[in-house]
C-alpha cells in the first residue's frame, strides 16, 4: 500500500468480491424461492394431452382381446410393452393395478406422463389403473 | 492500511458500486416474483380444463366398452340358466332348488300349457343385459343413468348406445373458480353439474359375441317333438334322440313329482372369460310319462 493506485486496486477487489457474493446469493435465493412456472404450465398441458394418448393405448387389440384386459391377467407384460413400443417413445414405464406394480421397465425419473383411470373386472369389482411413462 | 482507509475517493466509489448492485438485485427479485405470479394461475387453465374433460370422456368410454363386454357374456349365461326368461318374468313360475335339483329351473311346460310361446327371448336378453350393465356402471366412478342403454343384437354382435348423455364438467383450477362464479352458477342451474362448461358424452359399444339366441327356438321345437315322443316311448330314449352336434341334453326328475328338469348344453357357445359351458335350463311337467 504505497500509493493511490494500490489502494484503488484493493478497493476494487473488495467491491467486486462483494458484488459477486450478492449476485451468487441472488441467483441461489431466486432458484429456491421463485417457482419455475413456465415449466410447470408446459408440463401440465403436455400431461393432459399425453394422458388421453395413453388411454387410447388400452384399446389396441391383442390377440382376440384388447390391452385393457391386462387387468385380469389375459395380456402379458411383454405384449403390453410391444404395444407401448409402437405408440410411444419412452425410456421407462410403470403400470400399477390397484396400487401394485404389474409391469415396469427402467427407472421413472422426470418428464413423466401419467394417467389414472378405472376399469371393471369380470366379478363386478373395479380395478384402479395407473400408468406412468418417462420420456 | 491506514492510508487505504484515508483514501475517501476509492472507498466512496467501491461502496457506491456495491450498494447499486444490491439494490438492483432486490429490484430484480421483486419484479420477477410479481410477473411470475401473474402467469401462474391463468395461462392455459381453461384449455387444460377442456382437455381434462375430454380425457375423462375417454376414460368413461373405455370403462363402458369393457363393462359391456363382460355384461354381454354374463347375460348369455344368466338368460340360459333362467330358461330364456328375464328373472321374475317366468309365466309359469319355477321349481328348485329341491332335493337333487340344485338350482332354479323355469317351467316351459306346466299342466299342459306351453309357457314359452308368448315370450320373446330377444326382449328377455335386453332386460338381462340392461341389469348386468347397470351393476357394472353403477359401481363406476362415473355418473351413468340406470337402464340408460338401447341394444341391437344380431348373429355375431351386440351393440348398445346410451339414451341420455353422461355430463362431464369442465373444471378450471380451484384458484380460478372465483372469477368464473357466475358461469358456474348458470351451468349448475342448467345441467346440474358444477363447472365452467359441460362435455356431454353418449357412450356406445359393439361387442363381438355370438349370443345364440336363435338356439332357444330350436330347443323349443325339440321340446315339442319330445312331448309327442313321450306319448309312445320312454323319456330317456326321447331325450337321447334329441342330442346333436349343437346340443347335449341331460335331465333329472324332481323327487316325488312328475316334474323333470332339463339342462341343454350349447356346444357352440364360446365365452372368452369363463371356461364353464352354458346350459339352457328349464322344467317340464310331464304327468304319467314313462322314464325308462
Amino acid at each position: 500500500m504505497r500509493n493511490n493506485g494500490d489502494m484503488w486496486a484493493l478497493n476494487s477487489v473488495i467491491a467486486v468480491g462483494l458484488i459477486a457474493i450478492f449476485l451468487i446469493g441472488f441467483f441461489m435465493v431466486a432458484s429456491l424461492v421463485l417457482p419455475k412456472d413456465v415449466g410447470k404450465i408446459k408440463a401440465s398441458v403436455a400431461d393432459a394431452d399425453s394422458g388421453s394418448q395413453l388411454i387410447s393405448l388400452f384399446r389396441v387389440p391383442v390377440r382376440n382381446m384388447v390391452v385393457a384386459d391386462i387387468v385380469r391377467g389375459s395380456v402379458s407384460c411383454s405384449e403390453f410393452e410391444n404395444v407401448l413400443d409402437k405408440v410411444h417413445t419412452y425410456s421407462a414405464y410403470s403400470l400399477k393395478i390397484n396400487g401394485k406394480t404389474s409391469c415396469s421397465k427402467g427407472l421413472i425419473k422426470d418428464n413423466v406422463l401419467k394417467v389414472d383411470f378405472a376399469l371393471p373386472l369380470y366379478d363386478d369389482r373395479i380395478a384402479d389403473v395407473s400408468l406412468e411413462v418417462s420420456k | 492500511m491506514m492510508s487505504l482507509l484515508k483514501n475517501r475517493k476509492g472507498m466512496d466509489y467501491s461502496a457506491f458500486l456495491v450498494i447499486v448492485v444490491f439494490i438492483v438485485c432486490i429490484y430484480l427479485f421483486v419484479q420477477l416474483s410479481s410477473k411470475i405470479n401473474v402467469f401462474a394461475l391463468s395461462v392455459g387453465d381453461q384449455e387444460l380444463a377442456l382437455m381434462n374433460a375430454y380425457g375423462e370422456g375417454d376414460k368413461l368410454l373405455l370403462f363402458v366398452d369393457q363393462s359391456a363386454k363382460y355384461a354381454v357374456f354374463d347375460s348369455v349365461r344368466e338368460l340360459a340358466s333362467n330358461g330364456g326368461f328375464a328373472p321374475g318374468s317366468e309365466p309359469c313360475g319355477s321349481v328348485g332348488p329341491v332335493g337333487v335339483v340344485v338350482s332354479k329351473h323355469s317351467f316351459w311346460v306346466k299342466e299342459g300349457k306351453k309357457c314359452y310361446s308368448d315370450v320373446n327371448v330377444y326382449d328377455s336378453f335386453d332386460s338381462v343385459l340392461s341389469g348386468n350393465l347397470n351393476s357394472f356402471l353403477l359401481n363406476s366412478p362415473f355418473s351413468v343413468f340406470k337402464n340408460n342403454f338401447e341394444f341391437v343384437v344380431d348373429d355375431s354382435k351386440v351393440m348398445g348406445i346410451a339414451v341420455k348423455p353422461v355430463l362431464i364438467p369442465v373444471l378450471v383450477s380451484p384458484e380460478n373458480r372465483l372469477s368464473f362464479s357466475s358461469i358456474l352458477v348458470r351451468v349448475a342451474d342448467e345441467f346440474g353439474v358444477a363447472g365452467t362448461g359441460v362435455y356431454a358424452v353418449r357412450p356406445s359399444f359393439s361387442v363381438d359375441a355370438q349370443t345364440l339366441l336363435d338356439n332357444y327356438e330350436l330347443v323349443q321345437d325339440q321340446v315339442d317333438v319330445l312331448l309327442d315322443c313321450v306319448k309312445t316311448g320312454s323319456l330317456d330314449a326321447c331325450v337321447k334322440s334329441s342330442n346333436s352336434d349343437d346340443f347335449k341334453w341331460a335331465y333329472q326328475q324332481v323327487t316325488g313329482s312328475s316334474v323333470f328338469v332339463f339342462a341343454v348344453r350349447l356346444n357352440k357357445f364360446v365365452d372368452p372369460f369363463s371356461k364353464d359351458p352354458v346350459y339352457i335350463k328349464f322344467a317340464l311337467h310331464l304327468p304319467g310319462v314313462r322314464v325308462q
